[in-house]
């Protein structure tokens, strides 16, 4: 700390300045302080000494946390997941007559007491751990409103073709069938489910383009469509350790551990895209996505894998990192399944995942001008051990399918063993790792 | 009582992309953890959201600019602060931000990766030792160029107040970054 250490002593006036100099450069004295301040600087050597020091620290400040700036979320993801989460028909949405009153009389209401506080529960940013609480808490209540009235429905027609029709005898009573519905109108049925073949469901309004705030850089044009390219949601992918470590040894984490992970690791199989309409005029119908395995190989031997979501060991403060979680708000959710024993060629066709409510009517439906989907998509990868690399398709109109865009290989195996920090606080392992080693990074194997 | 119109999304979003970065800069100094920051960004954004469709000022279509940094930056304190003060704050630290020094900023031509690695985590430590509102005096005024008033609406204290505070900051974080910097010999000499 050579750079730090102070060559002048300190004098008999320095003390009455020490608390003055770290405020400095901040504007906080009076002006008879800065003054008073500045003559001293003018002649004291320690204290212009310490200034330095305060300056190299507030560079040093601006030096770590500048780094942070780099994991900042896209903006535009946090624009549209605010879109999603305050009602846009709320009546304010209005321009309407308000009083000016300055924000800071304001802010009981705005900041504390503001009906987003309960967020701190549902975060929704993509995180897919915690993506399926979300949507089961707020999204499958008009699911069970429908089944409930479903019920309800065949209840009272049950009960309506019981009682209601001719009774020739007891036990035909007992025993009603739909042939004997008095009549076709009363007969309880369904509701219409819409299907993919018939029934186009419209979004006309509610979505704009300008809310497609994906954050991502590459897009495809197909006609009117501006197709973002698909990738993970966030899926946290592992990345591959060298296959011949020894698992009875805590493992160093190497510095330059790629990031994000190539090739990545056993992701949570979670895609996202978003479609924008870009026409003025013209709505398109967007049918449904398509995914392809568009080239395969095997993998064999034992398969290697970190996760930073699970953590690493350091001494001496022990396991840490994780932090992994979050939401995903969706317009659509699809599901694209492949068969155990899929392998490259093979096409599935995404279909509704029945599990998710999304914000949009289910596909297909009629992307009217100017408007757009976010769509996600949970695949089911073959169950075969191996480096894949799937290309997504867009069928739309009459179009089946157009090229989105392919993902890079990623590695699926449900065998890789998965290093963590947690693994290394048994005893055998913990002993390797070295007492004065305080800046090694280690993962441990099962 | 005067006319005022509502902010519209696309300016909501112009005033979003102009200050996630420094927001999300801002928290993770609070707390340590960018996952969290994120929720809290996640967070404030969906309280500004709300606020511009309430007509609430200062986010108005008319308001004034400066008014809606420091009332995001108030929102995204007064998050952070109660997310600690909930005392549901576990440290993480993301590899993903500690693996990837690559990008650490080479500013300093006679500084090697391990002096630069060894100095982040000094500071790491030395932020982590002040108080929330301390850290929140330097990162506003010293990262983030606030003058003392407006840290001081941001916080809820006062200039005079905050004079104080940024000064005894200042010099904890220089005598617990000194301390961080010395006791490792991996630092710079």
């Amino acid at each position: 700390m050579n750079t730090f250490n102070m060559r002048h002593p300190s004098g008999p006036e320095c003390a009455r300045y020490a608390d003055l100099l770290p405020q400095f450069r901040q504007g906080t004295l009076t002006h008879a302080e800065e003054v008073s301040l500045r003559a001293h600087l003018a002649t004291c050597g320690y204290c212009q000494e310490q200034l330095a020091s305060y300056d190299r620290v507030d560079a040093a400040l601006h030096t770590y946390m500048g780094r942070f700036a780099r994991t900042a979320p896209a903006a535009d993801d946090l624009v549209r997941l605010a879109v999603v989460r305050v009602p846009s028909t709320s009546p304010a949405q209005l321009n309407h007559h308000q009083s000016q009153a300055s924000w800071e009389s304001r802010r009981d209401y705005s900041m504390y007491n503001d009906p987003d506080e309960t967020t701190y529960e549902m975060p929704t940013l993509p995180r897919p751990d915690r993506r399926l609480q979300q949507t089961q808490n707020t999204r499958t209540r008009p699911v069970l409103a429908t089944i409930a009235a479903l019920l309800l429905i065949g209840l009272a027609a049950t009960l309506f073709a019981v009682v209601g029709r001719p009774s020739t005898s007891p036990a035909q009573s007992s025993t009603p069938t739909a042939t004997t519905l008095p009549t076709a109108t009363t007969q309880p049925t369904a509701t219409p489910q819409p299907t993919q073949n018939t029934t186009v469901g419209v979004v006309n309004s509610g979505h704009p383009c300008s809310t497609d705030t994906s954050g991502r850089t590459s897009y495809v044009y197909i006609g009117d469509l501006k197709v973002s390219k698909v990738d993970f949601a966030n899926a946290y992918p592992a990345n591959e350790l060298p296959a011949n470590l020894d698992p009875a040894k805590p493992y160093q984490l190497p510095g330059n551990l790629p990031n994000p992970p190539n090739p990545s690791v056993n992701p949570e199989p979670w895609y996202d895209l978003t479609v924008c309409n870009t026409s003025n005029t013209t709505s398109h119908v967007i049918r449904s996505l398509t995914v392809r395995i568009a080239a395969f190989t095997p993998y064999s031997g034992t398969l290697n894998s970190y996760m930073f979501c699970d953590g690493y060991y350091q001494r001496p403060n022990g396991v840490s990192g994780g932090g992994c979680g979050g939401g995903l708000a969706a317009d659509e959710w699809l599901r694209a399944d492949f068969a155990a024993n899929a392998t490259a060629g093979a096409q599935v066709t995404a279909t509704q995942d029945g599990s998710n409510i999304g914000n949009a009517p289910p596909l297909p439906v009629s992307l009217g001008p100017g408007q757009m989907l976010f769509i996600a998509i949970r695949m089911t990868p073959p169950t075969a051990p191996g480096t894949y690399t799937f290309a997504f398709g867009l069928n739309y109109d009459s179009v089946t399918p157009a090229r989105i865009s392919t993902m890079l290989p990623t590695i699926f195996d449900s065998a890789a063993v998965k290093w963590t920090g947690s693994n290394c606080t048994k005893p055998a392992l913990l002993s390797q790792i070295p007492a004065s080693d305080t800046t090694g990074k280690y993962v441990c194997a099962p | 009582m005067e006319l005022v119109s509502n902010l519209s999304l696309d300016a909501f979003t112009a005033l979003a992309r102009r200050y996630t970065q420094p927001l999300h800069v801002f928290l993770c100094g609070l707390v340590h953890d960018p996952e969290l920051a994120r929720d809290l960004l996640q967070d404030t954004f969906i309280a500004a959201w709300s606020a511009a469709l309430h007509g609430t000022p200062p986010l108005l279509a008319n308001g004034d600019e400066a008014e809606m940094r420091r009332w995001l930056y108030r929102v995204a304190y007064r998050r952070a602060v109660d997310s600690l003060r909930r005392g549901r704050l576990i440290r993480w630290e993301s590899l993903h931000d500690l693996l990837d020094f690559e990008r650490l900023p080479m500013d300093r031509t006679s500084s090697s990766f391990e002096e630069l690695v060894a100095e982040s985590e000094a500071m790491q430590r030395a932020l982590a030792i002040l108080t929330p509102e301390d850290s929140a005096c330097l990162l506003l005024m010293v990262v983030q160029g606030f003058t003392a008033q407006e840290a001081a609406a941001i916080i809820g204290s006062s200039a005079t107040a905050m004079g104080k505070r940024i000064g005894r900051a200042k010099r904890r974080l220089l005598s617990a970054y000194l301390a961080q910097n010395a006791s490792n010999p991996g630092g710079r000499s």
